[in-house]
């Protein structure tokens, strides 16, 4: 399924839009910092992020009609090399990321120039363009541990954007700290899920992973593979139990990171679940495992339900004032929950289901 | 029982280890109010992963995977698997680059709060968060 061998011999530029699409963001980021200018950095970041933009546009355009778009890294043939792969699904998140990327820039000028001192303004926007650079990267890669590496730059860049709220509230720095715990359990707990998966199989190529797990439903490998994936990434999209970080970070990060982390950075986290639950794993094995996702579920409810409890008494009110003050995040979440529900009692898989909300 | 059997302990050594690292390190990042030990606790759980990932490549009696120069290599012998060690170099430099933040966080932390320890930090956000909220419900009160 993987294994046709396409050589790369006198590609044009626009062979190489999948690659161009990180590496604008990717070579920006440290031109900002290197430059060290405050009024050249945003322009910088403004070009690369309507670069990406339009490169998002033009491999959307390619791929709308279900055509594929596979980009071998040094053109080593998967499943051995790197693979990008561009389809309907994956673009359209890039072409969401991208987007909301060139639309939050120009109202971030004024927000962080009216919230950050200056000194850390310049960095502000190398961060911002390594974030989106982490976004896209996991959206357009289609090895698994690929995901995982650009899952945690722009986890890693993501901390320090929320941090850069503390110079209007200090509440900014614990609510960032909480979020690296979680992000990294999350990030950690994927990484195991996909050693199982290496384990019985082999691969870390997602289309080749899906052709060596659809005989192996039964092992017990396989499913704790899935198991902590699934927890994983639920860590990360803050579905419903485990969406303690999310509330904080929110609220105490500066204006312009809330508007574009809420609307990229949980959505790509639901688009790898997506990717895993539909293309690595076929829906045959949600059906024969269907209990095990009802386990986790209510596991982690129970769990849930208990922290309220305890919040009540007097030591921890905070935290769950802010999530019943903040009711916008916590509908937010409620909406990740109610998502992620639909998908597993109905296999209805529409690109476009996580972003009704 | 029989399933507790030498073998099952021994056979799956590399997962003992795992699991008790991993539990150890997830018991601490909970369970301690100390910021710099949550740290300490998250860089446990990172290495049992590590550890899990790099024992997965050794195949029993397999050599290192080094290719031969002359290209003349003996079908006969094993190698052990190199991938999982190269996945988790990239791991660990996201290890590095996450306690390094964790701590330059925890940095900043003390700088406004003058604590690391999480039940203290949480008292002063609590006040914070009540003098915020009495503010707000005597503006919004008819005189």
């Amino acid at each position: 399924m993987a294994t046709q061998t396409v050589h790369h011999t006198a590609m044009t530029l626009s062979d190489h839009l999948p690659i161009l699409q990180i590496l604008i963001p990717f070579i920006a980021a440290p031109l900002i910092v290197f430059i060290g200018r405050r009024n050249l950095a945003w322009p910088i970041a403004f070009i690369a992020s309507t670069a990406s933009f339009v490169i998002a546009c033009l491999l959307l355009s390619k791929v709308i009609g279900g055509g594929i778009i596979s980009y071998q890294i040094g053109g080593w043939a998967p499943p051995l090399g790197i693979e990008y792969r561009v389809d309907a699904a994956n673009a359209f998140v890039l072409f969401l990321v991208t987007g909301i990327a060139t639309l939050v820039l120009p109202y971030a000028r004024q927000s962080v120039e009216a919230e950050m001192p200056q000194r850390t303004q310049t960095l502000f926007y190398a961060l911002f363009l390594l974030c989106m650079t982490g976004l896209l990267g996991v959206t357009i890669t289609a090895d698994a541990f690929n995901v995982f590496v650009f899952l945690e730059i722009s986890s890693l860049s993501t901390y320090v954007l929320v941090a850069q709220g503390s110079y209007r509230d200090k509440r900014a720095l614990t609510a960032s700290f909480n979020y690296l715990i979680m992000g990294t359990i999350g990030a950690t707990f994927f990484v195991i899920g996909l050693g199982f998966l290496y384990m019985a199989t082999g691969t870390l190529n997602m289309a080749d992973l899906a052709d060596r797990l659809s005989g192996q439903y039964e092992s017990r490998t396989v499913r704790a593979g899935f198991a902590f994936i699934l927890v994983g990434m639920g860590l990360k999209m803050a579905i419903f139990p485990l969406h303690f970080w999310l509330p904080n970070a929110y609220t105490y990060a500066p204006s312009a990171v809330t508007t574009f982390l809420a609307a990229t950075a949980t959505k790509v986290a639901i688009y790898v679940l997506l990717r895993f639950i539909f293309s690595v794993f076929q829906p045959a094995f949600l059906a024969e495992t269907s209990t095990l996702e009802i386990h986790i579920l209510s596991i982690s409810f129970a769990g849930h339900v208990c922290r309220v409890f305890y919040s009540n008494l007097p030591t921890r009110p905070k935290a769950y004032a802010s999530i019943f003050k903040h009711s916008p995040n916590r509908l937010h979440a409620a909406g990740h929950c109610l998502t992620f529900r639909n998908w597993i009692d109905g296999y209805d898989y529409s690109p476009l289901q996580p972003w009704h909300h | 029982m029989s399933f507790f059997t030498s073998d099952f302990i021994f056979g799956h050594l590399n997962y003992w280890l795992f699991i008790i690292l991993m539990m150890t390190g997830l018991y601490i990042v909970i369970g301690k109010g100390n910021l710099v030990k949550k740290i300490v606790g998250l860089n446990i759980f990172q290495t049992s992963v590590f550890m899990f990932y790099i024992s997965m490549g050794k195949i029993s009696g397999g050599t290192a995977p080094i290719f031969p120069l002359n290209g003349k290599y003996d079908p006969e012998v094993a190698y052990s698997n190199p991938l999982p060690h190269v996945l988790i170099l990239t791991a660990i430099v996201v290890g590095i680059a996450t306690t390094s933040l964790g701590l330059a966080l925890i940095i900043r932390i003390r700088e406004e709060y003058h604590s690391i320890e999480e039940e203290e930090i949480t008292v002063i956000e609590d006040t914070v968060f009540r003098s915020e909220h009495l503010v707000v419900a005597s503006q919004g009160e008819p005189l």
